[in-house]
Order: C-alpha cells, then structure tokens, then sequence
C-alpha cells in the first residue's frame, strides 16, 4: 500500500506537470515579418555609395551590387556585380577585373545549408552578371561571392540579405 | 479478463502512435530518426507508414521570426519498421525510412537515416500495478544513410535526414487507468562530426547534442484509440570548421509536433493508425520549417 502510495505520487504529478505545460503554457506565439515589397532600394543605395563598405577579404577589392531581375518564391532571378577600386585621389570608384569570373553561392548560415547553384559570366572590365539566382526558402542569407584558382577558393567577400 | 484486453490494447496503440510523433519532419533534412520499439507485450512487430507533410512556415530564424511564402515544399516519408524480442525484456528493432521532397516540380528521394535500436524492459508491468508505468529503455544508433542539407546543393531538397552518425538514449513510459492511457518519452542523442567537399561547402561539420521530449493522452473505446500528444524537438547548432577554424557557428533548431491520431485494432495481429501533425501550435520554434501533415500506419504483431 506504501508502494502504492509512493508510485501514486510519483507518476501522477509527473503525467500531469508534462500535459499541463504541453497544452497551457506550450503554445506558439507566432511573429511574422511584414514583407516587404521589395529590398531594392537599400542595394542600389550600395551602388551609388561605392564607399567601398564591402571588400573581397584577400585582395581588398571593392564591389557592390544590384538584383537586374529581383527572384522570386517561383522565379529566378540575376544580380550584377561591380568590382572595383579607390581612385587615389579623389576616392572615386575605378572599376577592377577579379583574377576570374567570381562565383556566387548561396547559403543560409543558421540553417546550414544552400540553394541551387548559380552561373556566372564577365560583362565587361569589373562588371558581373550571376544568373539563375534563387532562394529555397525565405530567411537570412549570405551572399557569398568567391574566386577560385584550380577550384580552390582564394578570395570571397559575403553579403547578407533577409529574404522574405 | 476485460482489464487485461483493455491493457493489452491500450499497450498496443500507444507503442503503434508512438513513433510518428518523434519523426516528423521539420526542415530540409527531416527530423531525427525514431526508434523502432516494441511497447506492448508480443515478440514481434512490423509496421508500415505513410506520411504527406507540407511545410507551412517555411522559416522560422534564430530570432523566432516566422515567414511563409504560397508555394510551399510537400514531404512524404514511407517507413519500414520492425522489431523483435531477444528475450523476456530485451528487443532491438530497425527503422528504414524512404523520402521523398517536392518542390516546384523538382522531386528527389532516396533513403532516409536508418535507426536501430536495442530496448529494454526495466520497468516491467506483470501485475498490471494501477499506478507504477511500464517503463522501456533503449539504446539507438542512426546511420547517416541520408544526405544532410549541409550536403546538398540544391538547397536541401535532396536531403532525406540528418546524415550524422549518431548515438542516442531514451525512454518510453507509457501507463493506462481504465478507458484512458498516457505516455511520455524522452530521448537524447549526440551527433557524430564528418568533412564535406561540395561545391558550395568544404569543411568539416561539428554538430552536438539533440533531443526530444514528448507526452500524450489517448482514450480507448472498444476496438479504436483516440489519441492527442505533443513532442518537442531541439538540435544544437550544426557548426562548421576549415582548417580548424570555425567559420560558420549555426544556431540551435527546435520545434514542437502536436499530433491527433485515431488507431484501430483490427485483431489481435493487426492494427491501423491515422493521425494528423501539426507544428505550428506549441512551442517556441527556432531556425527550422513548420510543416502540417497526415500519416498512416499499419501493423503486424506476433505475438509470444
């Protein structure tokens, strides 16, 4: 009967505190983020600004870049890239080749994963344009814009934007 | 007489809803892998499921801010699942999970992690004690047979699970008073570590601790169980090292499934459950996918 006693008072408040949290005090509070027509105006600000706010982390290059055709949750889209330099006299934007055409890979660091591969081509002297760009899922992401040599990467300046 | 077939199913179903509590999948790579337990009294136990999960919430960040899009990806998971006894209380089972992940038109699948599991009984109910659970240990190693997201490069569509070796502990509890029944387990695994060259990522991969938690109510009424439970889910922050130095920290994943289920016992042999997940009603959701979903389950039992 003790046993019982003991086995009562052991494995009932324990059933009843886990369903008690589970279904009173457990439930989601959902925070959803207003989406936003279109994040384009703070990346043409980078641009305009060419302060070179945003440098390759080996060869100190510069750049900034523009969506040419924003992605969607269906389509995809295209970026340009600019690469440059700091005129030495008056800081302006002097527009500098990449030792190769930069690759963009997109990745998601807090979920760890990425998304399907981009391609990218030379337009002209500092002047990239990185197609079939397309996010997974809505989130934070890094724009991860990396030279290679011999498919080892040598250079990468990453850029984050929240997708939604 | 009457106590004992009410004990025996109540046993039988909660055992049977048991595991699609704790696999549901949340983002990309799926949930971790769940173990494959004989929680009732026979010698044998093979089941068979079914689930379609679509993700709703297609990111929670690590800040707990929820965002959806309209097109929204459809998982469907089908899973072996069989278990033996090895003596009076010892069993070991296997779990073999194939997914498969649509998205706009794309679908990959494949085989997902497959679990095995070693248990044992040492809480024993042979005088069907009205108040001390019926208490099962088990021991679980998850192969990484699928791809891990880190892996993937198309975004993780191709990734059927968490793709770490692991290794893991757990309990299954499970008590019944009359007509009701409850249940409550707990789990904790640690993730083995591998290196990855893709192109989108060379590294090596340090995952850590993870866990779930889970408890449930079920009512019995002739031949049918109606159940309701809620699991929670947490995975420590998978980090990334290159040349032994970190360079992306991850963040911690959890979530909460809600589950309703309806389980039939169509003879002492066979049984069948629908249920119905939910995991965007409990918890406090971090870093993952929130995904509603509907599974079916058949089972054989033998029993001794």
């Amino acid at each position: 009967m003790k046993n019982r006693t003991k086995n009562f008072y052991v494995t009932f408040p324990l059933i009843h505190f886990i369903l008690v949290a589970a279904f009173l005090f457990g439930c989601a509070q959902p925070q959803y983020i207003q989406k936003q027509s279109s994040d384009s105006g703070s990346v043409s600000g980078q641009e305009l600004q060419a302060d070179c706010s945003i440098q390759f982390q080996n060869s100190k290059i510069c750049l900034m870049w523009r969506w040419e055709s924003q992605p969607t949750n269906t389509v995809m889209g295209s970026l340009i890239l600019k690469t440059y330099r700091l005129n030495q006299l008056d800081q302006t934007a002097v527009e500098t080749d990449m030792t190769s055409i930069p690759d963009l890979i997109l990745w998601m660091p807090s979920m760890g994963h990425g998304s399907s591969p981009t391609s990218s081509e030379r337009i002209d002297v500092g002047t990239y344009r990185m197609n079939n760009v397309f996010f997974i899922m809505p989130g934070d992401w890094d724009l991860k814009f990396q030279i290679h040599s011999n498919s080892e990467k040598i250079d990468e300046a990453i850029v984050s934007v929240f997708i939604n | 007489m009457k106590r004992l077939s009410l004990f025996l199913l109540t046993n039988f179903l909660i055992g049977m809803t048991f595991p699609i509590f704790v696999s549901a999948a949340a983002c990309c790579g799926g949930g971790f892998a769940a173990p494959s337990v004989i929680a009732g009294d026979d010698k044998a136990q093979l089941t068979t499921s079914l689930s379609q999960t679509e993700i709703i919430v297609d990111n929670v960040n690590d800040q707990g801010i929820w965002t959806k899009w309209d097109t929204h990806q459809v998982v469907k998971n089908f899973k072996i699942e069989g278990a033996h006894i090895i003596n009076d209380r010892w069993q070991m089972g296997i779990s073999v999970p194939i997914i498969q992940r649509n998205f706009l038109n794309q679908t990959y699948s494949g085989i997902g992690d497959i679990g095995t599991t070693v248990g044992y009984e040492y809480l024993p109910d042979w005088n069907y004690n009205p108040y001390r659970p019926k208490g099962l240990g088990y021991l679980q190693i998850t192969l990484p047979t699928g791809k891990s997201k880190s892996e993937s490069t198309n975004g993780g569509l191709d990734s059927r699970g968490q793709g770490f070796w692991a290794l893991g502990v757990g309990t299954l509890l499970t008590k019944s008073w009359g007509s009701w029944d409850a249940f409550t387990s707990i789990e904790a695994h640690r993730s083995l570590g591998k290196t990855i060259y893709t192109s989108q990522l060379q590294g090596e991969l340090k995952p850590g601790y993870g866990g779930n938690w889970g408890a449930g109510l079920g009512y019995n009424q002739k031949d049918f169980r109606y159940g309701g439970s809620v699991t929670w889910s947490y995975e420590d922050p998978i980090a990334t090292e290159q040349n032994g130095i970190q360079i992306i920290d991850g963040s911690i994943e959890r979530y909460a499934t809600a589950a309703a289920s309806i389980s039939y016992m169509a003879s002492d042999d066979w049984s069948g459950t629908f249920s119905y997940t939910d995991q965007t009603l409990f918890g406090n959701p971090i870093n993952t996918s929130l995904g509603r979903g509907v599974a079916v389950q058949i089972q054989r039992r033998w029993s001794r």
